[in-house]
């Protein structure tokens, strides 16, 4: 335990420590794409121009730019690598959300159609459309046609219809802020429903509201069961069950001043899961599940001296659903069947820093997760956190290198199954990356091609943790990855 | 403004370091064994029960669970006994023998291992039920209320997870030889049998045969057949664990993965063949374990030491006792006493990269390990021969179940028997106690029980609650420790398996029945009553007589301890009041060794604040007692009365 304890200590310190750099707090980019934002400023976004200038990479416009008409946009990101024993590479997180570096490949196109309001050119409508390829799905590595396809957005916004500053939005959308990088995750809010919005800004103060309905094909949410047919033929369907997730989300954003500059925002969801009954398919045995709710409280303080360089902390507390996300079922009930006792809470940090030769991504976040399940000693709770800082320097205007330090750690509260005790997986790791950056520097400079040589130590906890004996991984403490990749995004829909 | 945020983020994270860590700690590094049992194992009462029918406390390791479906899990989990300790105290009982924790084969030919004697992994727990934290939280638990937890384990046999390639097709098939005449096994059998045989064999669970199972093709028999693992992750048929390279080279196969770790000699067909019974395979599939090996004793030995050492408990019950050879008993009863007690570590021969690994010891030396096993038999001589020469404590004491609770109780026989019985188990089991072990003799020792989850329930074969009630009555009066089946309280009439395997929790654990309240009253008495406990029994009468005579159905006994006496008189008979006595077919009346004078009280009948039923014993001790039909009467010395608990 106090070997935890001090894993823990030790991150958080320097988590705090990290809070200095408050000092230097800047701007970030305008805007990322699905999978990694930089915080944005709410106002008085920097313009892309397309050229390499430090304070002003190649980095996309924010998706309001897009010009009227048909217009195109993509994240993506694509690589392959190797163990340096004959596997293919393969990532070494023990956290929720660790280094990104080693991700699968996943694509985003976005497209867009946009036209003015009776030619005024400060009112517009849009439609957003943004189809997703995810899990590696790449022909040329596995043969294979299958691809798995998601619709990540298709929605249509109005923009100052009405009034000005106004925004009002329906449709399927991904709807969140500010993110770690390094990580690719949203500490605060991160929401995908069905819905509709609004937003209103007036001068520096920002009101975003949103609500919407999900519901996945789980049996916790949605059942269905055959039934004999009305005369002759097929069985025919019967459902049995359908209680989708409303959730709303209230977003109350104030900004200090432009460069330097800071922004406060004050962040809360409910979610409400209506009662419903699942039938056992085969005894047609009914199971009374109770209506539930959830709810998130946080903040996120962001700051910037110029653009990209900035600072972000935030703070979340979730309770009930909210604490396993937003498009999840629980891991675990009470014996209620309820989750009113589940808790997520989040402490995490982003920063960045550039100069004309060097850049530097900072990020870290502690949670601690609460399972609703009985017990003080299960191994769905736990403790987690990681460190991570990721230098650049440009050693030309195109020509770069980064490296990346991460520490991650985690505990669960109970015991495991297969080491019949407690586990602290740790791992440490390090990664170099020559690249190139074909809009010149910056560390959001985007296309970004790379070569990537990454070693991570893992402890026996960690090995135990994330692998069967049998499988090939488990006897290997120190890992290898050694391959090449590419990330780009431009005109990307994150939000 | 800096600082201010370092120090919100310092009070955040020291908050979750404290929340995070606050539990998990407490369930390992620090975790800490017992001292175990302080007292006198005849002070104990056994609460039996099945895990997996108890109660549902967690409603996350529900998997699979098909509700009333009693062959398939139904959702009971440690949680569910934590949540519901307070019952079982309400109750009286004071030690808990829970069904076997480790991982087994998940479901065979339809059914599921909800019972848990289908071992697959010797090492870990079974997730149906918690895991080992929460297995640790219910001894422990259990401990701070008093309890005892006992854990019931397996030797003999591992479940059904490799079969026997017969054809050496590679498959395990179901054949049908012969079609009628002539072509079945053996070979050489030419005339068409009379009458016509055809003969079925699973290579799963082929007939015992005494050179092993042989492999056989339409030429005849071609040399011992080999076995085959089976690899099914979904349902944890896999290789026996701990163990390796199953399957493999006989020389790089390890642990509870070799070949010739197992019997392999087919099912046992004949229970009067004791080479059969000690070698076959048990009836499903279960693989027989070659218990005679050294190495094999020295690693069922290991790993069941480990569980006392992981989660603390305090005894084990031992399955298939008798299918099991002596020396195996004597090595391992042998070795686990001194594990106990301290004296002695027990090496670990399963970690195949650590050869000096020791199983880790104790954190004190735990006291009176009671081990008593399962011997399914009505043999004594048999039964009572585990007892001998330092095996087990005691046996569960199926012999007296037949010949007592089965042949008197429930199906109205001569109390004679009750008698015979006695004399059998005070001349056949072992008369002194086992070094390091419970202190006591097993003749002392023995568990006592109406019915179990192999058996139909005492009211499924005798439908009547007056009888149950004068079974019970014996039950927490005789020698020995009482041990009853969970949901007789709840008047469960279940017939055989798994129809006696009810759920609990259907009866919303209420301490309101009758039957509940009869036993508490049984349990408080016993624990009032020193001589019910731990007295020397003497037997004051019984009798042959079954129909209309003075005495039918009439048993009696004192029991002695150190001069504080108890009487108790039963009346087995379903049609009359009886007597202990003869009087008037020319005999006697009952003699005790009370003193004349002496005045004793009923405390069965006794409400708590006066006596209801009082007798007074006559000159040289004669006392002749009526009880109405399936009466008791539990007597003390009046001046001995003491409010109940």
């Amino acid at each position: 335990m106090m070997k935890s304890r001090q894993i823990l200590v030790a991150v958080c310190a320097i988590v705090a420590s990290l809070s200095s750099a408050a000092r230097i707090w800047a701007a970030p980019p305008a805007s990322t794409t699905t999978t990694q934002q930089p915080s944005v400023p709410p106002v008085t976004p920097p313009k892309a121009t397309g050229e390499s200038a430090r304070g002003d990479v190649g980095s996309p416009p924010e998706p309001v730019a897009t010009p009227t008409g048909f217009d195109f946009g993509s994240y993506g990101r694509v690589g392959v690598g190797a163990d340096l024993r004959g596997h293919e590479g393969y990532p070494t997180n023990v956290v929720s959300h660790g280094s990104r570096l080693e991700e699968a490949p996943y694509l985003e196109l976005d497209f867009y159609y946009s036209r003015t309001i009776h030619d005024d050119p400060a009112k517009r409508w849009r439609l957003v459309l943004t189809p997703a390829f995810a899990a590696g799905d790449l022909f040329h590595y596995s043969g294979d046609f299958t691809s798995h396809l998601a619709i990540r957005n298709a929605y249509v916004e109005t923009q100052n219809l009405g009034l000005p500053g106004l925004r009002l939005w329906v449709g399927s959308r991904m709807y969140r802020g500010d993110d770690i990088y390094l990580f690719d995750y949203w500490p605060l809010d991160n929401l995908n429903t069905v819905g509709a919005g609004a937003s209103y800004q007036r001068r520096k103060f920002e009101v975003a509201l949103h609500a919407g309905l999900n519901r996945l094909d789980d049996l916790f949410q949605y059942e269905t069961l055959e039934v004999p047919p009305r005369g002759l033929g097929p069985a025919g369907q019967s459902t049995v069950l359908d209680r989708p997730r409303f959730v709303a989300s209230l977003k109350l954003t104030q900004q200090f001043g432009n460069f330097p500059g800071a922004k406060v925002s004050l962040y809360g969801e409910v979610h409400v899961l209506p009662s419903g009954e699942y039938t056992d398919p085969t005894t047609r045995a009914k199971t009374p599940l109770p209506a539930d709710l959830g709810w998130v409280a946080g903040a996120q303080l962001g700051g910037w001296l110029r653009p990209y360089v900035f600072l972000n902390l935030w703070l979340r507390v979730a309770g009930g659903l909210a604490a396993y996300g937003e498009l999840t079922v629980p891991t675990g009930l009470d014996p209620t069947r309820k989750v009113t006792d589940a808790r997520e809470v989040v402490g995490a940090l982003s920063a960045n820093w550039e100069s004309k030769h060097v850049g530097v991504m900072l990020g870290a976040y502690v949670r601690r997760f609460n399972d609703a399940g009985p017990g003080p000693y299960t191994p769905a709770s736990y403790t987690e956190g990681i460190i991570a800082v990721r230098p650049h320097v440009y050693l030309s205007e195109y020509f770069h290198t980064a490296v990346e330090l991460s520490y991650q750690a985690r505990q669960a509260d109970g015991v495991d199954f297969v080491a019949n005790r407690v586990l602290t997986p740790q791992v440490f790791r390090f990664s170099v990356l020559p690249l190139v950056a074909p809009l010149g520097r910056g560390t959001y400079s985007r296309p970004q091609i790379y070569l990537i040589y990454t070693v991570s130590v893992m402890n026996n906890d960690a090995r135990i943790a994330l692998y069967d004996p049998t499988d090939f991984r488990y006897s290997n403490g120190v890992v290898h990855y050694i391959g090449t990749g590419v990330e780009w995004w431009f005109n990307s829909s994150y939000r | 403004m800096v600082v201010q945020l370092k120090l919100s983020i310092i009070a955040l994270c020291a908050a979750l370091v404290v929340t995070g860590c606050g539990g998990a700690g407490a369930v390992d590094a620090n975790w800490k064994t017992t001292s175990g049992q302080t007292g006198d194992w005849r002070d104990e009462v056994i609460y039996q029960l099945l895990v997996d029918r108890f109660a549902d406390g967690d409603l996350n390791n529900d998997l699979h669970v098909v509700p009333h479906a009693l062959g398939l899990y139904q959702g009971g989990d440690w949680q569910g006994v934590i949540d519901h300790l307070d019952y079982l105290q309400t109750l009286g009982v004071t030690a808990l023998w829970i069904s076997p924790v480790v991982r087994n084969l998940e479901t065979d030919a339809n059914f599921d291992a909800y019972h848990g004697y289908w071992q697959q992994d010797f090492e870990h727990v079974n997730p149906h039920f918690g895991d080992l934290a929460k297995l640790r939280e219910l001894v422990q638990k259990a401990h701070q209320k008093g309890f005892k937890v006992i854990l019931d384990i397996v030797t003999n046999h591992v479940a059904q997870l490799f079969y026997y390639d017969i054809n050496g097709n590679g498959s395990p098939d179901d054949n049908v030889y012969g079609a009628g005449c002539g072509e079945q096994p053996p070979a050489d059998q030419q005339a068409c049998p009379t009458p016509p045989v055809i003969t079925h064999v699973t290579e799963y669970d082929p007939d015992y045969d005494p050179q092993g199972v042989r492999g056989y093709t339409s030429l005849g028999f071609s040399g011992p057949a080999p076995i085959r693992w089976i690899y099914d992750a979904a349902i944890d048929r896999e290789p026996t664990a701990p163990g390796q390279n199953a399957g493999m080279a006989p020389a790089a196969q390890f642990g509870f993965q070799r070949d010739d770790w197992y019997h392999r000699k087919g099912r046992i067909t004949n229970y009067g063949d004791r080479e059969q019974v000690l070698t076959g395979d048990f009836p499903g599939g279960l693989k027989d374990l070659a218990t005679e090996r050294p190495d094999v004793q020295a690693a069922l030995t290991a790993v069941f030491a480990k569980w006392i050492q992981a989660a603390d408990f305090d005894g084990f019950r031992i399955d298939t006792l008798k299918h099991v050879d002596h020396p195996f008993w004597q090595y391992f009863c042998t070795h686990i006493r001194e594990y106990c007690a301290g004296k002695t570590q027990i090496a670990d021969p399963l970690q195949p990269d650590k050869p000096n690994a020791i199983v880790p010891p104790l954190s004190v030396p735990k006291q009176k390990f009671f081990m008593f096993g399962e011997s399914f038999d009505g043999d004594d001589t048999l039964n009572g021969s585990y007892t001998q020469n330092q095996e087990v404590d005691s046996t569960f004491y199926f012999s007296q179940k037949f010949s007592v609770f089965d042949a008197v109780f429930k199906n109205g026989g001569p109390t004679r028997a009750i008698e015979d019985q006695f004399k059998r188990k005070q001349m056949l089991y072992a008369q002194v106690p086992n070094t390091d072990g419970i202190g006591i003799a097993s003749t002392q020792a023995m568990v006592n029980f109406l019915d179990n989850h192999d058996v139909p329930r005492f009211l499924f074969d005798k439908p009547s609650l007056p009888a149950l009630y004068n079974a019970l009555a014996y039950l927490f009066t005789e020698d020995g420790i009482p041990c009853v089946y969970y949901g007789t309280e709840q008047e469960f009439s279940g017939g055989n398996d798994p129809t006696n395997r009810e759920r609990l929790w259907d009866t919303g654990f209420r301490t309101d029945g009758a039957t509940f309240q009869y036993i508490q009253k049984l349990i408080k008495i016993r624990k009032a009553y020193s001589p019910l406990r731990r007295g020397d029994l003497t037997i004051t009468w019984s009798t042959d007589h079954v129909a209309n005579e003075e005495d039918a159905g009439i048993f009696a006994f004192e029991r002695n301890d150190g001069g504080k006496k108890a009487l108790v008189v039963l009346n087995t008979s379903d049609k009359q009041t009886s007597e202990t006595s003869t009087i008037q077919t020319g005999g006697n009346p009952m003699t005790t060794s009370f003193p004349a004078g002496t005045e004793l009280t009923d405390v069965l009948e006794l409400d708590g604040s006066a006596a209801t039923s009082t007798i007074t014993v006559g000159a040289a001790g004669a006392l002749t007692v009526q009880v109405a039909s399936r009466g008791a009467k539990i007597y003390v010395p009046s001046g001995d009365v003491v409010p109940l608990p």
